[in-house]
């Protein structure tokens, strides 16, 4: 596994190489992107990030996670996982936030750790691409609403079966 | 929509912390965790800067054209309502390569275009239904930022959930346009 990222990499530059792209220039711009990127989520994740942290310590994370617990042992999902789940179609940089704060809490190898991780990194943010989408769009966006939100759910108890038997 | 979760979770924490006599614990955290978040954004930022110059190097090496070609015949398949529309079956296919490279930004635009060729008189049908719930499955090659963050916690080797993913974006693909498509199928009989 550990030969896949530096394979793709230097197969990346050396396509790159071989069809005469300007390497550089190219790079530049994407990470010019990338910075974008970052910059455009920070405002959001300091938002986020400070009221799940407050949130936290004030023990209220352990009360809803408490709560759940009946529910989460019914879809065999790890109670810390389902506000991750719950939040991830509504919000990118809310899903980003909730990871972080997992994966500070219970370490990037354990097994909560990796299940956030693969959710997160196996669903989008549904209901934002949806109205991106669908915005000028009147008829059957209900219907698409509804086999959106039904895969979500399924990802969610798939993701966890996977990660299951793939420890 | 985010504004109100936060507030929701910061009335939430007021209220536990004088419940639970921890709100000292809670203003601590609220003056921790921007630098934190600051420090995060910085470190996961290169890791996400490096990946997109890469993948722009693909996409000027050629990497979407070629992608695009390969799944001409799947999208065929799966959206028949942009057989003949040569504009709106090229959209389609950089929409799907360019979100498996992870350039989000540049999958956007085709995604809308797409959209905007298969939907006719305002009414979405079986095409662009499929084409939504591919978008929403999150069909991509490398989960950046996912492993960004946990190379950010010290994970032993942050790609490790590749197959996982992989596995979990197949299976979730598959029932989400076996989905889409009975759904589909029921009502356009009906018509």
């Amino acid at each position: 596994m550990s030969l896949v990222l530096p394979l793709l990499t230097l197969g990346i530059l050396l396509v790159g190489v071989f069809r005469k792209t300007d390497l550089m220039s190219a790079f530049a711009e994407g990470v010019k992107e990338g910075l974008q990127v970052a910059l455009r989520i920070l405002p959001i994740l300091i938002f986020m990030l400070s009221a799940i942290g407050a949130f936290r310590a004030s023990g209220g994370m352990d009360r809803i996670v408490e709560f759940l617990v009946p529910l989460c042992s019914w879809l065999h999902v790890p109670p810390p996982v389902l506000p991750l789940a719950l939040l991830r179609p509504m919000s990118g940089s809310g899903a980003i936030a909730l990871l972080e704060d997992l994966l500070a809490q219970y370490g990037a190898d354990s097994a909560i750790g990796k299940l956030a991780s693969v959710l997160t990194a196996s669903t989008e943010t549904t209901l934002y691409t949806l109205s991106l989408y669908l915005g000028n769009v009147r008829k059957n966006t209900g219907k698409i609403l509804f086999c959106a939100l039904c895969t979500d759910v399924f990802t969610v108890l798939f993701a966890v079966t996977v990660c299951r038997f793939l420890p | 929509m985010l504004g109100i979760v936060g507030i929701f979770l910061l009335f939430a924490a007021v209220l536990f912390g004088v419940w639970n006599g921890t709100m000292a614990a809670v203003s601590s955290a609220l003056l921790a965790a921007p630098g934190e978040c600051v420090k995060l954004v910085l470190s996961i930022g290169g890791t996400i800067c490096f990946f997109c110059g890469l993948m722009k190097v693909a996409q000027q090496a050629g990497a979407v054209s070629f992608l695009s070609r390969l799944l001409r015949p799947l999208i065929r398949r799966l959206m028949p309502g942009c057989v003949g529309d040569q504009n709106t079956e090229d959209a389609i296919a950089s929409n799907i390569a360019s979100n498996f490279l992870g350039l989000g930004n540049a999958a956007t635009p085709f995604g809308m275009k797409a959209c905007q060729g298969l939907c006719r008189n305002g009414a979405a049908n079986r095409s662009a239904a499929m084409l939504v719930i591919l978008n929403t499955c999150s069909v991509q090659l490398l989960p950046t930022t996912a492993a960004a963050l946990r190379a950010s916690h010290g994970a032993a080797a942050p790609f490790d959930i590749l197959p996982q993913v992989l596995l979990t974006q197949i299976g979730s693909c598959m029932f989400g346009l076996t989905l889409t498509w009975l759904v589909f199928r029921r009502s356009e009989r009906r018509l």
